[in-house]
């Protein structure tokens, strides 16, 4: 019977935890930013966000806000919809956007539209519209319309357009890790008319083996992100990436759509760590489906329409595969390679994809390759490699 | 096992036997090299061949040939060696007409499907239609008859009037006819699903690629019941499905375009037809209704990164908000184009200027 009591005793402080928690809540710190909501209003985003005490919310009235916004700590901002309107439009403020940070371990300097800088609570973002017309970056700085650098946090149904600059380094949505090994999502987004790069994923010295040493990849990861249910799209630029995974990175990759990138975007560009899943994305038009440039994540079910434009695969494989399943992907209607194996070995790895109406199914399959596929319409199956 | 149970076996297998007995009566053609068999070289020749075919296996290759199919018969391409591609190409001397539209128009169809009097099925086919020329083109033309369309292409259809990727009509044999998992791409118009007067037609528009062209889909009245569900419609210039006819519905489906105001996603001519769960990208309007909404159903469709506007209704009627609800928008312009009063719920809006507007 004591024993009993000591539990309830247990359950109860529980409980009482549980309400001062509550407790907390109830005292959040609301501000508003506009005047459509009764409360205490600010005329911009970053006024409120500086003002004491700390707000734990911010909510934008529908409207235009000529801003660059710094956010350093836990915070949710998100979009009002009052009277007909929903759109939050966070424009450039006159004379453009400031270089305000680095990316890729110090190396580049960047003109980030909304900086999340180093908080260590979750920054959420929501309903918001980044639109960096106007943005007068002109030399080969990069400009980003939302970072978060070393940061967690949720960013969802925000919109990233026209991050176009002068020297085409223009990014919608930029993560960058660190040893805090923040998890970042970003969920049921609209980014597009960007130049460079639309969802961009790296540790914290940029992407690495991409762009850089491979000496500096961390084997454990320093951002474990989340990107679903966004849709993607440029014609700006030859060269550009919808979405890019760097190294140091674990990711979950599902239910996006990249579209409309004749001009020359990589659909989604991989070279993140092991863990990472890519499923269920669907990839329109893009020269380069996907490219997996590191053995660990896996491809399956990813549906490929269009692709391989410029001649290079549908799907890429950069690497010999010993993790990586590369399986039950869909490529339909291309002129070129469903997936390139790069004379790679691949083992079994490589299985059950679907290939309708493609010109070669697999390409520079390396000696001894087996894959199962399924081949409509399919001049040539399998392709060896030279 | 008692004997009483094994004897009850025995006869349910001489059963299953005695079913089986027609399919090993088929006839199997084969078209090509590539498989031991009844082989003929053209597809024409092995389905005229006596007696008639019941299956026709066409080896991979190309066939330049335009196809009459008068019976019941399923016409497949198979795999061989290194290759799955069977595809049939227009004639060095070009296409000639050999059929007529519900309209009267005279057609050059590449493989005609007509009044066959059973079903027909086509499987694993390309029908490229490169260098075809002709006042009307169809790569494929089902006329009163019912089958299925399996992956099928049907590519680079145009004509000097019109060029129809697939066609499909119906008549006094009430057909009813399913493309799946099919390719349409580069035709003038993808699919024309296209009622007669004489009789009803059913189809099912599943899980295909409808790529480039003017017009997607086009469904007409009378007597057409039509659902499309679950295909990806890509980057056709004018209208993804135009939407002319009472019944059936169009779910599931993601359209996406390249941002033009003059690309419409969802054209509803006709009172009737649903238009429910789908997803629509960068298009310019996203559903354009130029008909009163009595009976259509528009809810939880996903517009997505329009230049235009969400869902344009008539100006001249009400919308009942029974009938249109539910829908979401992210990063569009203007939501709803409505008469005056229409009341919106259940709607989510996202980085939307304008929720609401009336008619201009």
């Amino acid at each position: 019977m004591l024993r009993i009591q000591g539990k309830l005793m247990f359950v109860l402080a529980v409980a009482s935890a549980a309400l001062s928690f509550g407790a907390a809540e109830l005292h959040a710190t609301t501000y508003i930013v506009g005047t459509c909501k009764a409360g205490t209003q600010f005329t911009s985003i970053q006024a409120a966000l500086d003002a004491t005490p700390s707000p734990n919310v911010v909510e934008v009235c529908p409207g235009s806000y000529a801003e660059q916004i710094t956010i350093i700590s836990a915070v949710t901002i998100e979009a009002l919809s009052i009277k007909n309107s929903s759109y939050v439009h966070i424009t450039v403020p006159s004379g453009g956007l400031a270089i305000n940070t680095t990316i890729n371990g110090g190396e580049t300097s960047a003109a980030a539209h909304i900086f999340v800088k180093n908080a260590t609570g979750e920054v959420n973002l929501t309903g918001l519209t980044v639109d960096s017309t106007g943005n007068n970056v002109e030399t080969d700085a990069a400009l980003i319309g939302i970072l978060y650098q070393h940061s967690p946090g949720t960013i969802n149904h925000v919109i990233a357009v026209h991050q176009v600059s002068g020297q085409s380094t223009g990014y919608g949505i930029y993560m960058e890790g660190g040893s805090s090994n923040p998890t970042v999502t970003v969920e049921n987004c609209s980014v597009h008319d960007f130049d460079f790069g639309g969802i961009y994923v790296t540790g914290p010295n940029g992407p690495t083996a991409i762009f850089g040493p491979d000496a500096t990849e961390n084997a454990t990861s320093q951002l474990t992100a989340k990107v679903t249910n966004n849709f993607v799209n440029t014609t700006e630029a030859e060269g550009t990436y919808s979405m890019l995974f760097g190294s140091s990175t674990v990711d979950t990759v599902t239910g996006n759509v990249s579209a409309g990138a004749d001009a020359g975007a990589h659909g989604i560009y991989i070279d993140a760590n092991a863990g990472s899943t890519f499923s269920d994305n669907t990839i329109i038009d893009s020269p380069e489906g996907i490219t997996l440039l590191a053995d660990g994540p896996t491809v399956t079910g990813n549906k490929l329409y269009n692709d391989g434009t410029n001649g290079a695969g549908v799907i890429t494989v950069f690497v010999n595969l010993k993790t990586s399943k590369i399986t039950g992907n869909t490529i339909q209607n291309s002129l070129s390679d469903g997936i390139n194996l790069d004379c790679n070995t691949v083992g079994a790895l490589v299985n059950s994809n679907t290939f309708e109406y493609v010109a070669e199914g697999f390409f520079n399959a390396p000696s001894g390759f087996s894959g199962s596929g399924t081949y409509i319409a399919t001049p040539q199956d399998v392709v060896p490699c030279p | 096992m008692s004997r009483t149970n094994l004897s009850i076996m025995m006869l349910v297998s001489a059963l299953l036997l005695g079913f089986g007995t027609p399919t090993a009566r088929a006839t199997t053609y084969i078209v090509g090299t590539c498989k031991p068999g009844t082989q003929f070289s053209k597809i024409q020749t092995a389905l005229d061949a006596t007696p008639a075919p019941t299956v026709v296996e066409v080896c991979p290759g190309s066939y330049p040939e335009q196809i009459t199919i008068s019976k019941p018969v399923t016409l497949e391409g198979i795999a061989a060696g290194n290759s799955s591609y069977a595809t049939v190409v227009v004639p060095p001397g070009g296409l000639t007409n050999n059929t007529t539209l519900a309209g009267g128009q005279a057609a050059a169809a590449q493989i005609l499907v007509q009044d066959a009097g059973g079903a027909v099925n086509l499987t694993n086919l390309v029908v490229d239609a490169t260098n075809g020329s002709a006042s009307y083109v169809l790569g494929i033309f089902y006329k009163n008859t019912p089958g299925t369309m399996n992956h099928m292409v049907a590519f680079n259809v145009s004509g000097d009037t019109a060029g129809f990727g697939i066609c499909v009509e119906g008549g006094s044999t009430d057909p009813k006819v399913t493309i799946e998992n099919s390719t349409i791409s580069d035709d003038q118009l993808g699919i024309l699903v296209q009622g007669t007067s004489g009789g009803s037609l059913t189809t099912a528009i599943n899980t295909s690629l409808v790529n480039r062209g003017v017009i997607g889909i086009q469904v007409t009245l009378p007597n057409t019941t039509t659902t499309i569900n679950g295909n990806v419609i890509t980057d056709v210039t004018q209208t993804s499905i135009i939407l002319e006819a009472t019944e059936g519905s169009v779910t599931n489906n993601t359209i996406t375009g390249e941002g033009a105001p003059t690309q419409t996603a969802i054209e509803l001519g006709y009172d009737g037809m649903s238009i429910e769960s789908n997803k629509i990208y960068n298009v310019g309007d996203g559903i354009y209704a130029t008909t009163e909404i009595i009976n259509s159903q528009i809810t939880g469709n996903v517009f997505t990164t329009l230049s235009a506007e969400g869902i344009t209704t008539s100006c001249s009627f009400a919308v009942p908000s029974s009938k249109v609800h539910s829908n979401t928008f992210v990063d569009v312009g203007i939501a709803y184009v409505a008469k005056s009063g229409f009341p919106i719920t259940g709607s989510t809006f996202i980085g939307v200027p304008t929720e609401w507007t009336t008619c201009p």
